[in-house]
C-alpha cells in the first residue's frame, strides 16, 4: 500500500508536475490567497492597522448604489468596443505581411518597440504629444489644420476613443507577432489555393486566414478582454487620471484611487471582488458565443 | 500559468495586481487596537536609526542639505539617534504612505498635511496633542485648523504659505491699468479681467486639467467666508459641505470665469503644475495664483515686474484683507516606531522656532512661529512676508476630506468646461463627502 | 479550346535560377506529365503557368493569348496540390463551393455545380464532413473535385498522389486516367517524380533536369529513343544499366546503355560476364544482380522463375540493337 502510494508520487513527480510545482505555489501564494482575503475582508469595514468590524454586504450595497462605480462600469463597456479593433488591426496587418515585405526585421521593430515599453514611458510620451499646448496640437495649428487641433486627452467625447486608439498602438506589435506566427503555422498552399479560386484581399483575408486561424483570434481577443479590465491602470493612470470626470476611469484605476488615495479598504475590497467577477464573466461570455456561433456555423448545412 | 506571471512582470504596473500586493501586505499586517498613546520623555540610550519621510525636501533647490542640516543638529543634541531624511517625489508620495499604514511598517516620522487629510492615514499615526513641547505650543500657529474631525492632532504643523495673486504688473502697465485700483475689490477685480480680456490679454494663467487650480480658488474664497468659529465646525466636521457657503463660494469662482478671468476653454487641457506657471512665466498671463514664497521668488527671475497682492475679498467675506494661509506642511510620528521618544522629539525640533529659522536662513520657508521676524532680501519677500503676517489670516484647506477633494478635482474641467453644472457638481462633491462619515 | 504556348521561359530566386529557357507546346486535351528528379524545378514551372509564381522573364499563352498578367483565378487553370491543401475549416461543400461563391453564382447554382461533382467523384455522402474527417484518398477526391466545379481549361496536379499509399496510389491513378475521359477537352498536366505514373498516365511526359527541358515525347519515344544518357536512366524501372570504361571498349563509345530486360543470359559469347550477387523473384519476372567488376551490379530481367544461386557465374549479352550508345557528355551516339 505504502509502495503503491510512493509510487504515484514518484510518477508524477517524474511526469512533470515537479516543474509546475514552483507556479502553482506562486500562483496560490501571490493571486489566490489574496483573492480570497479581499473576498474576507469585503464583508468588513477594514481597517488595516485598527480595528474592523463586520458588517456583512454593505460594502457590496454602497457598490451598487454608487452612481461613479456603474459610470466607470460604464467605461469599461466602452472600452470594450476597441476589442474589435485591437484584434482586427493587428490581424490584417500579419496578414498582409505574411507574404513577406521590404526589410521585415525594420516593420517587425517599429511595430513591436511599444510592446517592450512600459505604459508609464509610453503614456507620459503620448501626454506629453497630446498635451492641449502640446507638439500635435502645435503641428496640426502650424500646419493649417488647426481645426483638427483638439484637447485630445481632456474632453470627455475625445477620451475614450484616444485611450483605444493609443493601446491599440501599444498592444500592436504583440498582436501582429503573435498573428503572424499563426499564419507561419497555417498550410500556405490553402492561401495559393484560395487565390486560384479567385479569392481577392478581403475575401481571402475574411474566408481563408481568419477561419484558418481562429483559436488564435479567440485567444488574443479574450487576452486582450482580461486586459481591458486588467492593464488599462497604466495608462489612464498616466495618461487621464481617469478624467476628465470620470470619464475614462476604468476598475482598476477606481479601485486604487479608493484603496490608495482615500483610504477606503473595505469598498475597495468589495470593487475588487467585483473586478474579478467582470474578468471571469466577460471571457465566460466570450467562450459561450463562440461555442453558440461554432454550433450555429455546423447547423448551417444540413 | 508562466505567461500569467510573465505577462504580469512585462506590463510592470497593473491595478489589481498592485491592490492584490497590497491586500497581500495587509493580510500580514497584525491588527491592533487604535489610538495608543505615543510615550514622550527622555530618550533611551540605545543606539537607534530614525527614518523620515518627506516630500519637502525636494520642493527646494537647497533643500535636501537644508533638512539634513537640521537632522544634524538633532543628532548632536542626541548622539545615540540617527536621523535618515529621506526625499521622495511628491507625485508618488501619498501612494508610499499609504503602503505603509497598510502593511503598519515603514518610517518613524512623516510629513504629512493635517486635518482630514491626515485623518484619512489615522491607521498609521500617532495624536500629537499632547506630545508638544508646551512651551512650542504657544508659539506654534496654525495648530487648530490642524486637528481632526476626531479631536486629535495627527500632525505637527511647520512652515507658511499664502494663497496671493501674483500680478505682473508689466503687463498691467501696458494695459493701462493700475493694478493696485484692479485689484482693490472683488468687482474692480472681475471689471479689470473684462478690460484685459478686450485688450487680447489673459487676466489669470488658468489650468484645470488636474483640478488643484480650482480647489486652490475654493480654499482662498471659502477661507474670506468663514469667521473663525465657521472655520472651528469645519474643522471639526459639524460644517457640512452642503451648507451654502461651499455653493456660493464655486458660485463665486463662476463669476470669474464669467468675466474671463480664466481665458479660453484652452486652460480645461492644461494642469496647475507647471502649466499655469509655464504660461505665466513666458508671458501669457496678467495674474497667477501662488502659495509658496519660494516659487514666487522664482517666478520673479523670469517676470521681473511681479508683486504679489491679495485676492480681493468676496462679497460675502468676512474680513478685510484676508489671505488664505496656513502651515506649509506637518510631520507626523507613526504607530509602528521603535523609538517614540526620539520621534516625537525630532517632531518637536524640527517645529522648534531654531529650526525654522535656520530653514528660513537656508531656503527661505517662512515659519509658523508666531512673532516670526524675518529680514526680507528684497521687494516680494517683503510683500509676501507682509501679506502673510495678517493675523487674520487661516485656511480650512486641510479639513477638505480627501475623496471631496479627488471628485472635485476630476469634476473641475467638467465644471469650467460647462459640461456640468454648479448643482450637478455639488452633488457629486457632497456625496463624496457623505461617504467621508 | 486550350492550347498551352510556353516560350522562353525563365525563372530565378534572387541568384538561382531555377528555370532555364523553357519552351513548351500543350495541345487542347493534352494529358502531359512532367518528371524530373527532385529540385529540378518541376513545381515551379507548374506554379508559373498557375500564376501563382510569376515568371522572371519569357511568356505563357493560352489559346494564343498571353496570360502573363492575368490574375491566377481568370487564367482557367485549377489546381490540385499535393498536400490537398483543403481549406480546414470548411465542409466538403464549402470547400467546392468556395471558387463558385467568389464568382458570383446564384446559391442554387452553385448547389448544382457541386453536386454534380460530388457525384461524379463519389463525394455526395460526404458534402458535409470536414476534411479532418476524411481518408487520404476522399480528400484528395476533394481536392480534385474542388478544381473540377470551377470547369478549367486546363488542370495542374502537383504530385497529387504522393501522400497515398501504393493501393490507393493504383485505384486514384485510375480514377484520373478516367476523370480525363470523361473530360476530353480539359488540358491536363501533372508533375510526379514516380516514373511508374509518368508511363502510365502520360501522353506525353516533358523531362525536366535543372531546370531545363531535357526531352518531350510520348512514353514509348522516351523509353526507346532516349535523346539524354540522363533521359534513359530517368525513364524505365528498373534503372537502365550503363556500361563504362573497359566494359564499353567493343562497343567503341564512352557509355553502353541496356535495359535489364534487354540482356540476356548466355551460354557463350557474352559480352559481359560476373557473379550473381543476388536474385528476386517476383513471380513472373526474376531480377537477377551481376557483379561484372563494375561500380554498381547489373541488373537482369527474366521471365520466370530462373534460379540463379549467389556467386554463379553467368555470361550477358544485350539483345540485337537493344542498346544505346552515349558520349562523355551523356549525349546519344548513332549505333
Ligand atoms: N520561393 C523560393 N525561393 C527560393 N528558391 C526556391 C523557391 N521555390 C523553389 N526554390 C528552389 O527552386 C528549385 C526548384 O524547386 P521546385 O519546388 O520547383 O522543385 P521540384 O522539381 O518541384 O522538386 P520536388 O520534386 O522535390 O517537389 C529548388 O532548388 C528550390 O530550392
Ligand atoms: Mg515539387
Amino acid at each position: 500500500m505504502q509502495a503503491v502510494k510512493r509510487r504515484g508520487w514518484r510518477r508524477a513527480l517524474d511526469g512533470g508536475l515537479v516543474l509546475l510545482v514552483p507556479a502553482i505555489v506562486l500562483e496560490t501564494l501571490v493571486l489566490f490567497l489574496p483573492l480570497v482575503y479581499v473576498a474576507y475582508r469585503s464583508l468588513y469595514d477594514w481597517q488595516p492597522g485598527s480595528v474592523s468590524t463586520f458588517i456583512g454586504f454593505k460594502n457590496y450595497e454602497h457598490l451598487l448604489a454608487d452612481p461613479e462605480f456603474w459610470q466607470v462600469i460604464g467605461n469599461q463597456l466602452f472600452y470594450l468596443l476597441g476589442l474589435p479593433l485591437w484584434v482586427i488591426a493587428p490581424l490584417v496587418v500579419a496578414f498582409a505581411l505574411r507574404e513577406g515585405v521590404w526589410r521585415p526585421g525594420l516593420f517587425r521593430s517599429i511595430y513591436f518597440l511599444p510592446a517592450v515599453m512600459s505604459p508609464a514611458i509610453v503614456g507620459l510620451v503620448f501626454r506629453t504629444l497630446l498635451a492641449t499646448d502640446g507638439p500635435v496640437n502645435a503641428v496640426l495649428e502650424t500646419s493649417g489644420l488647426g481645426f483638427l487641433a483638439h484637447p485630445w486627452l481632456t474632453d470627455i467625447t475625445y477620451v475614450k476613443p484616444v485611450v483605444i486608439f493609443l493601446v491599440l498602438w501599444a498592444s500592436f506589435g504583440t498582436g501582429v507577432l503573435i498573428f503572424s506566427a499563426a499564419f507561419a503555422a497555417v498550410p500556405q498552399n490553402i492561401f495559393e489555393a484560395a487565390r486560384l479560386d479567385g479569392a481577392r484581399f478581403w475575401s481571402e483575408f475574411w474566408h481563408i486566414a481568419v477561419p484558418s486561424v481562429r483559436g488564435t483570434v479567440f485567444l488574443w481577443a479574450m487576452f486582450q478582454l482580461v486586459c481591458i479590465f486588467l492593464f488599462m491602470f497604466g495608462w489612464i493612470y498616466v495618461l487621464t487620471g481617469g478624467g476628465p470626470g470620470l470619464s475614462s476611469a476604468t476598475m482598476d484605476f477606481f479601485i486604487y484611487q479608493q484603496f490608495m488615495r482615500f483610504g477606503f479598504y473595505g469598498t475597495a475590497a468589495a470593487q475588487s471582488i467585483a473586478l474579478v467577477g467582470a474578468i471571469v464573466l466577460f471571457p465566460a461570455l466570450g467562450y459561450g458565443a463562440r461555442a453558440l456561433i461554432e454550433t450555429c456555423f455546423k447547423r448551417r448545412r444540413t | 500559468m508562466t505567461m500569467g506571471v510573465s505577462k504580469w512582470l512585462r506590463k510592470g504596473v497593473s491595478g489589481v495586481a498592485l491592490a492584490t500586493a497590497l491586500f497581500a501586505l495587509a493580510a500580514c499586517g497584525e491588527e491592533q487596537a487604535a489610538s495608543d498613546k505615543l510615550k514622550t520623555g527622555p530618550i533611551p540610550e540605545a543606539k537607534a536609526e530614525l527614518t523620515v519621510w518627506s516630500f519637502l525636501p525636494g520642493n527646494y533647490e537647497k533643500g535636501v542639505e537644508a533638512y539634513n542640516a537640521i537632522a544634524a543638529d538633532f543628532q548632536k543634541a542626541h548622539p545615540q539617534i540617527t536621523v535618515k531624511i529621506i526625499d521622495m517625489p511628491y507625485g508618488t508620495y501619498f501612494d508610499q504612505v499609504r503602503n505603509s499604514v497598510v502593511a503598519q511598517s515603514g518610517p518613524d516620522v512623516i510629513t504629512m498635511y493635517g486635518s482630514a487629510q491626515a485623518y484619512s492615514y489615522k491607521n498609521g499615526l500617532y495624536p500629537l496633542q499632547d506630545a508638544i513641547d508646551p512651551a512650542l505650543r504657544k508659539e506654534i500657529k496654525y495648530l487648530d485648523e490642524n486637528y481632526s474631525a476626531d479631536g486629535n492632532l495627527y500632525i505637527l504643523p511647520t512652515g507658511s504659505y499664502g494663497y496671493v495673486m501674483l500680478v505682473n504688473r508689466a503687463i498691467f502697465a501696458k494695459a493701462g491699468i493700475d493694478p493696485a485700483t484692479a485689484l482693490a475689490s472683488w468687482d474692480s477685480m472681475l471689471a479689470t479681467c473684462k478690460a484685459l480680456t478686450e485688450k487680447g490679454i489673459q487676466p489669470m494663467a488658468s489650468g484645470w486639467k488636474d483640478g488643484y487650480l480650482f480647489e486652490t480658488y475654493l480654499y482662498m474664497i471659502t477661507s474670506q467666508m468663514m469667521d473663525k468659529p465657521t472655520l472651528a465646525k469645519w474643522v471639526k466636521g459639524e460644517l457640512k459641505l452642503d451648507d451654502k457657503l461651499f455653493t456660493d463660494a464655486v458660485n463665486y469662482i463662476m463669476d470669474m470665469k464669467t468675466a474671463g478671468c480664466f481665458g479660453d476653454d484652452k486652460a480645461l487641457g492644461r494642469n496647475m503644475f507647471d502649466d499655469t506657471n509655464v504660461q505665466y512665466a513666458t508671458g501669457g498671463a496678467a495674474m497667477l495664483v501662488n502659495g509658496a514664497l519660494s516659487r514666487a521668488m522664482q517666478l520673479v527671475k523670469d517676470q521681473p515686474e511681479t508683486m504679489a497682492m491679495a485676492l480681493p475679498q468676496v462679497p460675502a467675506s468676512k474680513h478685510k484683507n484676508l489671505v488664505d494661509a496656513g502651515a506649509e506642511a506637518g510631520w507626523g510620528v507613526t504607530k509602528w516606531t521603535k523609538s517614540p521618544e526620539a520621534s516625537a522629539a525630532f517632531v518637536n525640533f524640527i517645529a522648534s522656532k531654531e529650526s525654522q529659522e535656520k530653514l528660513w536662513a537656508a531656503i527661505g520657508v517662512p515659519s509658523n512661529i508666531s512673532g516670526f521676524q524675518a529680514q526680507a532680501q528684497n521687494d516680494m519677500q517683503a510683500a509676501y512676508l507682509a501679506l502673510l503676517a495678517n493675523p487674520e489670516n487661516h485656511t480650512g484647506f486641510a479639513a477638505f476630506p480627501l475623496p471631496v477633494l479627488a471628485v472635485m478635482e476630476r469634476n473641475a474641467a467638467p465644471l469650467m468646461g460647462g459640461t456640468m453644472t454648479v448643482q450637478q457638481f455639488m452633488e457629486s462633491a457632497n456625496s463624496a463627502f457623505a461617504k467621508t462619515n | 479550346m486550350s492550347n498551352l504556348k510556353i516560350s522562353k521561359l525563365h525563372k530565378h530566386f534572387g541568384a538561382v535560377d531555377v528555370l532555364k529557357d523553357i519552351n513548351l507546346d500543350i495541345r487542347t486535351g493534352e494529358f502531359v506529365v512532367f518528371v524530373g528528379p527532385s529540385g529540378c524545378g518541376k513545381s515551379t514551372l507548374l506554379r508559373c503557368i498557375s500564376g501563382l509564381e510569376a515568371a522572371s522573364s519569357g511568356s505563357i499563352e493560352i489559346d494564343g493569348q498571353v496570360i502573363d498578367d492575368v490574375e491566377p483565378a481568370q487564367r482557367g487553370i485549377a489546381m490540385v496540390f499535393q498536400n490537398y491543401a483543403l481549406y480546414p475549416h470548411m465542409d466538403v461543400f464549402g470547400n467546392m463551393a468556395f471558387s463558385l461563391k467568389m464568382q458570383g453564382l446564384a446559391k442554387d447554382e452553385i448547389r448544382r455545380k457541386v453536386e454534380a461533382a460530388a457525384e461524379k467523384l463519389q463525394l455526395t455522402p460526404y458534402l458535409d464532413r470536414l476534411p479532418a474527417q476524411l481518408s487520404g484518398g476522399q480528400r484528395q477526391r476533394v481536392a480534385i473535385g474542388r478544381a473540377i466545379v470551377r470547369d478549367p481549361k486546363v488542370f495542374l496536379f502537383d504530385e497529387p498522389l504522393s501522400n497515398l499509399d501504393a493501393a490507393l496510389r493504383v485505384r486514384m491513378r485510375m480514377e484520373i486516367a478516367q476523370l480525363k475521359l470523361q473530360l476530353p477537352n480539359t488540358t491536363m498536366i501533372y508533375v510526379t517524380h514516380d516514373q511508374v505514373e509518368a508511363m502510365t498516365m502520360a501522353q506525353r511526359i516533358v523531362v525536366l533536369k535543372d531546370g531545363r527541358v531535357e526531352q518531350v515525347g510520348t512514353p514509348l519515344e522516351l523509353y526507346e529513343r532516349p535523346q539524354s544518357q540522363f533521359v534513359a536512366g530517368f525513364i524505365g524501372s528498373p534503372r537502365m544499366n550503363f556500361f563504362t570504361g573497359r566494359h564499353a571498349e567493343k562497343f567503341k563509345a564512352h557509355t553502353v546503355g541496356v535495359r535489364a530486360e534487354h540482356l540476356d543470359i548466355v551460354s557463350a559469347g557474352g559480352v559481359w560476364s560476373g557473379k550473381v550477387v543476388y536474385s528476386e523473384n517476383l513471380g513472373a519476372d526474376t531480377f537477377i544482380y551481376a557483379d561484372i567488376g563494375a561500380e554498381a551490379p547489373v541488373v537482369v530481367r527474366q521471365p520466370g522463375k530462373s534460379v540463379f544461386a549467389a556467386g554463379a557465374e553467368i555470361a550477358l549479352a544485350p539483345k540485337a540493337q537493344e542498346y544505346h550508345l552515349f558520349d562523355e557528355a551523356g549525349r546519344p551516339v548513332p549505333k
